[in-house]
Formats: C-alpha cells, structure tokens, sequence
C-alpha cells in the first residue's frame, strides 16, 4: 500500500514526526550494531526483556534408546535460532495481540465475503493477461520508492535496474503494462525494496506486529515503512486525496484478483490463523530484508 | 624443504577431492530437485488426469525425496517431542504427512501452469539450500529446498515459499498450541483438520468433475 492516504504535504509534516518518535522508540530496544546478520535481524525484533534461560531440552534427553534421535535436533539446529526449541512462536512479543486479533477477523471477513467474491467477478469478466499487464503498470508505477530505497540501503546497482527498468517499461513498454526490460533487454525485476527494510538495514528492530485495517499484517516499523513510501509518490501530490485512494485500492483488487484462492489455501493450514499469518509475515520480511 | 612441498601436495589433493566431493554434492542434489520437479510438473500439466489421480501420483514422486519423519521431529523440536510416547509419536508423523501432503498439493494446483527456474544449489555446512522459481503471472516466486544426505541420498527436510519455513511456520503453530494444551489435544485437533482437508479436496474433485461433465456436453 504505497499511495494511501495524503492530502498534501501536512500529511509529510506529520509522517516525518511519526517516523522520528516510532525510529527513536524502537532504536532504543536495538541491541545489534550489525543490521545485515540474519540473527540480528531476527533479535532486534524485541523490545521485550529478552530472557536468556538456556531450555531444558538438553537435559531432557536422558532417555536411553532416544540418544540418536536427539542428535538430529543438533544437527538441524538451524530452526532453534530464535529460541532454541525449534519453535518460533510463544516468544514474538506481541503487546497488542487483542486489537490485532480483532482486525485479523474483520479483515478476514471482507476478503472472504466482499473483496475475493468481488475478485472472482473481475476474473470472469476481465482475461488473465490484462490483469497481468494492468499489475505490472502498477509495479512500474511504484518504482520511486524501490529506486530510493535501494539508495538508501546503498544498493546501487539495484537503484540503477530500478531506473533502468523504468525508463524502458514507460517509454518502449506503453507506460509500464509491458515488462520490456525484462523480456527484451533482460532486466528482471530485483526483489523489491521498501522503506521497512531500509529501516531494518541501519538496525531498527520491528518493534512489535500490528495487523493494519484491510492491508493486513505488518509490524510497527513496517508501518511506519508504509507511510513513508507512500510519500515517495509523486502523483498523489497533484491529485486529491480520493484520487489516490482509488488508485492504491485499484492496484491491490487487481492483485487479488491474481492471487484468489491463495489466503484460504494458506489459512486451511493454520491451527491459529492469526498467529500463522503473523509468524509468516515476519519470515517473509527478513529474507526481504536480507536480499 | 621436502616436508612443505609434501605438505604443500597434501592440502592440494586434499582441498581438490573435498571441492570435487562439493562439486559432485552440488550436481546430485540439482538432479534429485531437477527430476522432482520436473515429474510432479509433467503430472500437474496433464489435462488428461483427474485431481484425485493427479494427487496420487504427486504424493508417489515426493514420497521418495522427502524425509517427513525427519520433518515431523524438527518441527516439534526438542521442547515438544520428548513429550510423546511412541504411540503418539507415530501418530503425529502420520497425522503430519497427511498434512503437508493436502496442503503442498493444494498450493501445487494453484501453481500447475507456471514456468520454473532453477538456480544453483548452494551447500550450507554438510547440508544444501536448492533454490527454484516459480514464474507465475509476471511475478517471481521463489522456493528453496532444503536437503541432507541420508543414507547416501539427498533428501528433503523442509522447503521455503517466499521465506516462509513449512518447519518454522508448523512448529509456531504447534508450539503455541501446546503451549496450554495437551498432546492429546493437539492430535484431536490436527485429525480434525485433516478430515476437513480431506472433505475440501473431495468438493474440489467433485467441481471439477461435474465442470468437465458441462464442458463435454
């Protein structure tokens, strides 16, 4: 969601006063001075206390036939990073997990019932290769926060393919609904940097998770990430606010409309669907963040 | 003199034989997922198939490359498993396999039509990280397989879809739940969703049927 809401440039004023108070709070529970290691990424996270008690687990294994077995959770200790039992979860500090919960339900309930219906009748009426062409115009007009994102995290050589690709996609691509540089000049699309991540680079933690209205899980930096991205725009700067609304709202129903089915396939799996898109959320992002 | 020149021929042969070990490692485990792969594609693209008959065979390619055992004590970890009796423990890896099974073969089908792309496996310790991409709808989605070496195979014990860990993401599911439940619990709970699993995909067969039915009319 980058080109939500602004009006003009107080809606600035008040993101940069926003970004200063969240950076200097979360900053304050950085522990890491290194902001490219996985496990800093992984521990900066909290602001909470974090309890260094060493798991039992090791003296549990006194069992005699199960000695072998427990090799193998030596072996692939690479799941106990967080907290050495292999499972993540139970330790994501997550302060506000009531309110979340309850905008996970409603969130869930539109996608289910409005905004996925919805979806469906689009596909039906609009052919696959239309919608694809329509997202990537819309990937191509997102392209000022990736280009300045990846300056910012020092990635030069991204920030240049993020130029390059969008003076070919809006010149010989008809404004971006070709992926020319791709498939002509062979320029693929890096992975796409944003404003969290550049947060994340220079070591600020993610504070603790939030589930947004209608855009779904996030965490405080991240947040804050969207805000600051969507100023990254400069079309919303000439239009009214309602205009750009519309467009960010257009963007992600055509998305959607590429990716129905998805969401129920991933929440069947889940014990706890909120928990599960939560713990996702935050993988997803650090291999983002690493890349 | 004599003595560093030995020494000298020693590490040589020795670091050529260990990068030609890494070397040969790197080729296997590009086949086993290149083959994998491929085969479950092949299946998945065959218009010919019904979704029942298409999921039988998925599950016969997989079964052989992925060490779910393996999968269902990592994902309960050390804190959880020592928890189960072995009747329990049996139960859970079936339980599991039934699981991951669905859900894989469910996000498979969502994905059948798509190109894939296979990066170069990279060794991480004695173990490798094969990375794939599934080029879906103008969009680069990327799973990395994760395989060791058993028994002289290399064999899967967990996969990533856009970073998201299946052992991770299950083991935070699980972890939680236990947390203030009970193992026997737990089981009831993840036989319950496995019955629903298995309900969906018998709907999911049956549209498909009756929509092949109106299409031959």
């Amino acid at each position: 969601m980058t080109a939500s809401g602004r009006s003009g440039y107080s809606w600035g004023a008040m993101a940069i006063v926003l970004s200063a108070l969240a950076i200097s709070l979360i900053g304050a529970g950085c522990a890491s001075n290194d902001p490219r290691s996985e496990r800093a990424v992984g521990q900066t996270g909290r602001l909470a206390p974090q309890d260094e008690d060493v798991p039992g687990g090791d003296e549990e294994t006194g069992g005699d036939d199960e000695l072998d077995e427990f090799d193998e959770f030596d072996e692939f200790d690479e799941f106990g990073d967080d907290d050495a039992d292999g499972s993540g979860a139970g330790e994501i500090f997550d302060p506000i997990s009531g309110f979340n919960r309850g905008v996970h339900h409603v969130n869930d309930w539109i996608y289910t019932w409005v905004w996925e219906p919805t979806a469906k009748g689009y596909n039906f009426v609009m052919p696959e290769f239309a919608r694809v062409a329509i997202n990537e115009a819309f990937l191509n007009y997102k392209t000022p926060p990736r280009f300045l994102n990846s300056l910012l995290q020092l990635k030069g050589e991204k920030a240049g393919i993020e130029l390059g690709r969008f003076l070919a996609n809006t010149t010989v691509g008809f404004l971006g609904f070709y992926d020319a540089a791709d498939n002509w000049f062979d320029l693929p699309a890096p992975s796409p940097e944003d404003f969290g991540q550049t947060l994340a680079y220079w070591g600020v933690g993610e504070g603790f998770p939030i589930v947004i209205p209608l855009l779904g899980p996030s965490n405080l930096r991240d947040g804050v990430g969207l805000i600051a991205d969507s100023l990254a725009h400069l079309v919303p700067y000439l239009i009214p606010l309602w205009g750009s609304v519309t467009i960010t709202a257009s963007d992600r129903f055509n998305y959607s409309s590429l990716h129905v089915g998805e969401y129920d396939s991933l929440k069947n799996d889940a014990l706890d669907p909120y928990t599960f898109f939560r713990d996702a959320y935050q993988q997803s992002r650090e291999k983002k963040i690493q890349e | 003199m004599k003595r560093i020149l030995a020494t000298t021929l020693c590490g040589v042969i020795l670091s050529s034989t260990l990068f030609a070990d890494v070397e040969a490692d790197t080729k296997a485990v590009d086949k086993v997922i290149r083959d994998t792969v491929d085969s479950v594609l092949e299946v998945l693209q065959n218009d010919a198939l019904a979704r029942g008959a298409k999921r039988e065979r998925v599950t016969k390619i997989i079964d052989p490359v992925v060490d779910f055992e393996l999968m269902a004590k990592l994902i309960l970890g050390r804190k959880h498993w020592p928890k189960l009796d072995k009747a329990q423990r049996k139960t859970f890896t079936d339980l599991l396999v039934e699981t991951l099974k669905t859900s894989y073969f469910d996000k498979l089908v969502l994905f059948s039509d798509e190109k894939v792309g296979y990066g170069t496996p990279v060794p991480k310790k004695n173990k490798f990280q094969a990375e794939t991409f599934i080029i879906s709808k103008g969009e680069r989605i990327a799973v990395v397989y994760k395989l060791y070496k058993k028994r002289g195979k290399w064999t899967v014990y967990d996969f990533e879809i856009e970073g998201v860990s299946i052992v991770k993401s299950y083991g935070a599911q699980y972890g939680e739940f236990l947390k203030d439940g009970t193992v026997e619990k737990l089981l009831e709970r993840m036989k319950k969703k496995v019955e629903e699993a298995e309900k969906r995909e018998k709907e999911k067969e049956e549209a498909e049927k009756k929509k092949g039915a109106a299409e031959d009319r």
